[in-house]
């Protein structure tokens, strides 16, 4: 066989053909370059699989609560709404999110959120996090 | 949990009880997000597909399959929520024009960086240009590299999980490889 990094790529992803993976393994052989650059990619793959740190955001409890409040309103729709008057649904929407409020812990998460919220969050939640954010005001002019 | 919980668990989710939805959502939520961070490529969009992701968990609860493991149906339904998502947005192709970081531009690394690659070393350890790399990639790059290296799946089973043909997976598994062994190579000052 010639030389192909496609070929060493699919070796080391183990996705070869048994009479290819032989193929490869004898022409490694005899071929330093194709040896240099297996160990070059053996490093990347050793990068590519190492676990990812990723900072979970403080707000997934609150992404959570809006994607219940989400998937009943759809069930609501599947359902049809003749039966629920605009209040009880208003009612429903509402709920989980100040829910979610109360069970806030800390001012840290909240300043976290207010932050986040710049960020792309969903238009209810920067809803819940300025709100937040007024509780906060409250308490400090308490202080 | 053991698998029969947690089959009772997806019962009564799919009952629409609503401490159910929790649970659930609360087990899993951080390998959703996790998923969707990384094919993603940034905590800015991590947030607004996590959201979709949870969504068509619960809504699409009624496809999946009692008795089969839970986690494979997750991956997908958290796949094609991202994809959807992604999808509709601009296409932010990249060209080789567009800058990839600060004042490097992606036609100068593929042609053979200008700059020392030694001094790129001193100040960027290779996980972090790595990390950068990943983000610049066509979405559908990155989601298939996340499927092999950090989900650990086959070919196959990457083609199975995102609806692309086997032929595409690994065209894209290649491409996106061979930019990121070229990054790696301006970080060693590999020739
Ligand atoms: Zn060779």
């Amino acid at each position: 066989m010639k030389c192909s990094t496609e070929a060493l790529q699919t070796f080391l992803d183990g996705e070869l053909e048994l009479a290819e993976t032989e193929a490869v393994r004898s022409h490694l052989g005899g071929c330093p370059a194709c040896r240099q650059e297996l160990s070059r990619l053996r490093l990347l793959w050793l990068e590519l699989e190492q676990e990812d740190e990723v900072e979970i955001p403080a707000a997934l409890p609150f992404i959570r609560q809006q994607a219940i409040t989400k998937a009943r309103a759809a069930g609501q729709d599947k359902i049809g709404t003749s039966s629920v008057s605009l209040w009880n649904a208003q009612k429903l929407a509402w709920q989980p999110v100040l829910a979610g409020v109360s069970r806030i812990p800390g001012t840290r998460q909240l300043g976290l959120l207010a932050r986040l919220a710049g960020h792309g969050l969903p238009g209810a939640i920067k809803g819940v996090s300025s709100m937040a954010g007024k509780i906060i005001g409250k308490r400090r002019d308490r202080h | 949990m053991n698998t029969d919980a947690e089959q009772n668990l997806i019962i009564r989710c799919r009952e629409g009880d609503e401490g159910a939805w929790r649970l659930l959502l609360a087990r899993y939520e951080i390998y959703v997000y996790r998923l969707c961070r990384q094919i993603g490529g940034s905590s800015e969009d991590a947030v607004d597909l996590t959201q979709e992701a949870l969504v068509k968990v619960l809504t699409g609860l009624d496809s999946f399959q009692l008795g089969r493991p839970f986690k494979p149906w997750l991956r997908q339904v958290t796949v094609n929520a991202c994809l959807n998502c992604l999808r509709r947005r601009a296409p932010e192709t990249i060209s080789l024009e567009q800058p990839v970081a600060e004042d490097i531009v992606l036609g100068d690394t593929i042609a053979g960086n200008t700059g020392d690659p030694a001094h790129a070393a001193e100040w960027r350890d290779a996980r972090d240009v790595l990390r950068q790399a990943m983000s610049k990639l066509p979405y559908q790059q990155r989601l298939v590299l996340v499927m092999r290296h950090q989900e650990g799946l086959s070919y196959e089973e990457i083609a199975a999980a995102t609806d692309l043909p086997l032929g595409t997976v690994k065209t894209y598994l290649y491409r996106a490889r061979q930019q990121l062994r070229r990054k790696l190579a301006g970080v060693y000052g590999w020739e």
